[in-house]
């Protein structure tokens, strides 16, 4: 079968009531945490991560990745409307999609928000359809040395392209693989790090972990947060005007393939792909000085990019089994909770569960110019909601999520540790991000690279003799090491520069 | 660079305490990694890294900086730690209805300082609803407490 029917297969198979009615709320509760500033999709991902023990795999499945995407439609409507970005990936969209709002225009600018979001997005399921199946060919080649590889890749490229200094963004992928480690030890049964504490003989679990780090200190940060203020409160054209489209035509063209490319890159998240398209349109306008006064090419290219990053960005873990930042890691915990092993068999072992997410983020798309567009008024009101009710509402879904993982309030205990070292993290600039990559991807590299050691006998040469371990391997070190001789990391300048923007 | 020594003196403990117990674990046996292999490795890794940026803030002398704790920033912080320990060892105790009851209404009335009216109100909406939703729709099994007999 090819991939357009394998495609179509799928969309099927998402439209069944049960599938439909979880992407449904997938959708919704993106959207809902994309607009609520304080809790993003990580951290509702975190706080659901509990529900797969009960619920059916592909449709567990649908509703986290409609989390994803739906954040990124979710996170333009508070950009636009209030200028505070409800998701890191819209920062960029509050430049003109606000100062639209300040002329009037809020309407046109959720509009072409909404459906350049929908373009990109749909258009980066058929590459994703495409390039994912190729790729995991490719990766059934891997051996233990090779697997290894790829993940010290993965976990380097995170640390290279991190926002902060690399030497504590290493650290922290450090300290993930380390407390990767607590509990028994996956070869020999060992104890390790337990300290004769019963809740940490199965090691230190990961939904305890992310719902403290992501859930409990987004609300310890953001605990003085307000509501927003709404600057245009009754938006009433929202489709727009012919004008408007021949203007962002290109824009969500361009902003399509460079979201898309960027996306799939391990380490480049959507916010870095989002300052790009930007930038991009900034640069080749004929009227540049029109960007950051309302220009709608501003808005179109970047929540373009955004949607298109966010779906290319699963090539690499659907394909490889490789996580590459917080929402994927937290994906591949939840694919293991199912007993579903990310990695180059995964599409032939499961293309029901492929084919199916996939056929669900077109119906998602779908869905989400619904939500956005017609219930505009909806989210307005939801922005308006004070924040302190919101916040003991995600600290009680937070505990229930830790306790309900084993039914022990040790987990819950867990939890509120992870919670305060997630807040001290921020306070100290530390990046959560490679620490929840270690720790997922942890106990897997440390398998993989004693598989490899038992292999060659106790060389470490098996990690560079082989060609494509080599590859990586080599990339790795040149990641780690460049910056040591250069004092600077390549292209980091202009991440920086767009950073600024 | 006072609180860059202190966070780089912790983790250079940290690392230290921990590759001396992954030392013990064993790095191998005959030719294959033992169970303290890889944590050796981690933690030698947090000790160099940790070692650098000590050695960089003490020779630099970086500029100080505002290390005075906000209180106004850190108090409700506090708070909410605090009820959350709270709620973790109350739990099996009072159980989950009276516990989120009175986790909710304490954030409401100390942090938000909200009405009397308010406070009990959506403090009492949310442990129900929560109770009806978690405990009895999706047999979440929480705890019942001292409250058992009556729900």
């Amino acid at each position: 079968m090819d991939t357009f029917h394998l495609l179509a297969q799928g969309i099927l198979t998402a439209a069944s009531p049960l599938n439909l009615l979880y992407g449904f709320l997938g959708v919704l509760l993106g959207t809902l945490v994309g607009v609520l500033p304080g809790l993003g999709p990580a951290g509702a991902i975190a706080l659901l991560l509990p529900l797969a023990l009960h619920a059916p795999p592909l449709a567990y499945l649908i509703m986290l990745f409609g989390i994803t995407y739906g954040a990124q439609y979710g996170g333009s409507t508070t950009s636009i409307l209030v200028n505070i970005p409800g998701e890191a990936s819209s920062v960029i969209t509050c430049i003109d999609g606000h100062a639209m709002a300040r002329q009037g225009r809020a309407g046109p600018a959720l509009g072409i928000a909404a459906f350049g979001s929908f373009i990109g997005g749909t258009l980066a399921i058929f590459g994703v359809a495409y390039l994912a199946p190729a790729l995991a060919e490719f990766g059934l080649h891997f051996g233990p040395p090779e697997y290894a590889g790829l993940m010290l890749f993965g976990l380097t490229a995170l640390v290279y392209l991190a926002h902060g200094p690399m030497d504590k963004a290493l650290l922290m992928a450090l300290f993930g693989s380390l407390l990767a480690s607590v509990g028994l030890d996956p070869v020999t049964g060992q104890p390790r790090f337990t300290f004769d504490i019963l809740v940490l003989r199965d090691g230190i679990g990961l939904t305890p972990v992310v719902i403290g780090l992501f859930g409990v200190s987004e609300v310890l940060v953001n605990l003085r947060a307000r509501a927003g203020e709404v600057f245009q409160k009754t938006i009433e054209r929202l489709l727009p005007t012919l004008q408007d489209w021949k203007d962002s035509a290109l824009p969500i063209t361009r902003g399509t393939i460079l979201g898309f490319l960027l996306g799939a890159i391990p380490g480049l998240n959507v916010v870095i792909a989002t300052f790009a398209a930007y930038a991009v349109e900034k640069k080749i306008s004929r009227h540049p000085e029109r960007f950051g006064r309302g220009a709608i090419e501003g808005v179109a290219a970047p929540e373009t990019a955004n949607n298109a990053a966010s779906c290319s960005g699963w090539i690499p873990l659907l394909s490889l089994g490789l996580p590459t930042g917080s929402v994927t890691s937290l994906i591949f915990g939840a694919l293991l909770i199912h007993g579903l092993a990310p990695g180059p068999l995964f599409i032939k072992n499961s293309p029901e569960i492929f084919w199916g997410v996939l056929g669900s983020m077109i119906i998602g798309n779908v869905l989400l110019i619904i939500l956005n567009l017609p219930l505009i008024g909806l989210w307005i009101k939801v922005l308006r909601v004070p924040y302190f009710f919101l916040f003991p509402l995600i600290l009680l879904f937070g505990i229930i999520g830790a306790y309900t993982t084993s039914g022990n309030v040790g987990d819950v205990v867990i939890m509120i540790i992870f919670g305060v070292v997630g807040y001290l993290m921020k306070r100290f600039a530390y990046e959560p991000t490679p620490m929840v990559l270690g720790l997922v991807i942890g106990p897997l590299l440390e398998t993989a690279i004693r598989r490899s050691m038992i292999m060659s006998k106790g060389h470490i040469g098996i990690f560079f003799q082989r060609p494509i371990a080599a590859f990586f391997m080599g990339a790795a070190l040149l990641m780690l090491l460049s910056p040591l001789l250069t004092r600077r990391r390549l292209g980091h300048e202009i991440i920086e520069k767009l950073g600024e923007q | 660079m006072k609180r860059e020594i202190i966070i780089g003196g912790f983790w250079l403990l940290l690392s230290f305490y921990l590759s001396v117990e992954s030392y013990r674990l064993g790095l191998s046996t005959g030719n294959r990694p033992g169970p303290g292999f890889f944590p050796f490795i981690a933690t030698i890794g947090i000790a160099l890294i940790a070692a650098c940026r000590l050695i960089n803030s003490i020779r630099k002398g970086s500029p100080e900086e505002n290390s005075e704790p906000d209180l106004g920033e850190v108090r409700p912080v506090f708070y909410v730690i605090a009820g959350m320990i709270a709620y973790a060892f109350l739990l099996n105790f009072l159980g989950f209805l009276f516990c989120t009851f009175l986790l909710v209404a304490f954030y409401l009335k100390v942090i938000a300082a909200r009405g009397w009216l308010v406070t009990l109100s959506f403090a009492a909406a949310v442990a129900l609803t929560s109770h009806l939703f978690f405990d009895v729709l999706l047999k979440a099994e929480l705890p019942r407490g001292l409250l058992g007999w009556l729900i």
